[in-house]
């Protein structure tokens, strides 16, 4: 409970600073807001994707005993803290490391094993259905200072590789209609829309509507 | 009103911010790594302040961004309808 508390007081302060008090708002408030659920044939994807030139950059796979013994570190200290608790969920992570610090991160389930696996809780409101082999993924982070580089989509795109070089066939994922850097992003790599989800949220309560 | 050459200029001045970076009407300003999803944001918001155009989710896809001619396409439709 305390190591919940802590990671969202984080996750408030360092979101304020990086994106104002109105962002920090909207996320824990919010009423008609659409979201837009997609998944992805791995097999259709391109095999590599063209990295700016000029930065150090290396994909990751996240694990606990690297973070626990400092191999590598976070800037901000929510992420380090929403890591450590995904990861203690069961949940898998792929980072981006610059030299020792993780300036991207994105979140995703293990693959569902059968069809009586447990699935994350976005599922059931976004109406996705995983399958054997198939995976959801959420929550992905890019560091500020990386921001403006043609770095999100490259790293996504690496993200997806990653999951089909691991037996994935199928990806799930979601992002909000009013987020113009993640629509283009989706876009740009070709996620398949599922229609429009229409949801509202008030602190802890949230209700949810599909809309097309 | 040229609506070709302002969109040029906006690419030069604000998303290049002075890079040395040879900008023809067909060039992929995708590939070029121009536009990303913050140039995107960019882009979008100078498009419609300037050319009192809305331009909706459904529009947003690479096709209609890829080159200057095809944002050029996309706004002189809306402003001639």
């Amino acid at each position: 409970m305390f190591e919940y508390l802590a990671m969202r007081l984080f996750h408030v302060i360092d979101n304020a600073r990086v994106s104002g008090i109105r962002s920090v708002v909207r996320e824990i408030v919010y009423a008609g807001r659409i979201a837009v659920p997609v998944e992805m044939d791995l097999k259709s994807l391109k095999s590599s994707w063209a990295w700016p030139k000029g930065e150090e950059l290396t994909c990751i796979e996240i694990e606990r005993n690297a973070l626990d013994h400092h191999d590598y570190d976070y800037p901000y200290r929510n992420r380090k803290l929403k890591a450590q608790r995904n990861l203690g969920k069961g949940l898998l992570g792929y980072g981006l490391l610059r030299g020792r610090e993780v300036v991207a991160d994105l979140w995703y389930t293990p693959p569902v094993i059968s069809d009586g696996s447990p699935e994350h809780p976005d599922v059931q409101w976004l109406g996705i259905l995983p399958r054997p082999n198939h995976s959801y993924a959420f929550d992905m982070f890019l560091a500020p200072a990386m921001r403006g580089k043609n770095i999100a989509t490259c790293f996504q795109g690496s993200f997806l590789l990653h999951l089909r070089d691991h037996g994935v066939d199928w990806a799930y994922g979601y992002y909000w209609a009013d987020n113009i850097a993640a629509l283009w992003m989706h876009r740009m790599l070709k996620w398949k829309e599922l229609g429009r989800v229409r949801a509202s949220r008030f602190f802890g309560l949230k209700t949810y509507r599909r809309i097309a | 009103m040229d609506i070709k050459n302002d969109i040029r200029d906006f690419i030069q001045s604000d998303l290049l911010r002075g890079r040395d970076v040879p900008l023809g009407p067909r060039d992929s300003l995708i590939n070029a790594g121009i536009i990303d999803s913050l140039g995107i944001q960019k882009l979008l918001e100078f498009l419609e302040r300037t050319f009192a155009v809305k331009i909706s989710d459904d529009e947003i896809v690479p096709e209609n961004f890829e080159t200057i001619d095809s944002i050029t396409d996309l706004i002189e439709a809306k402003v001639s309808g």
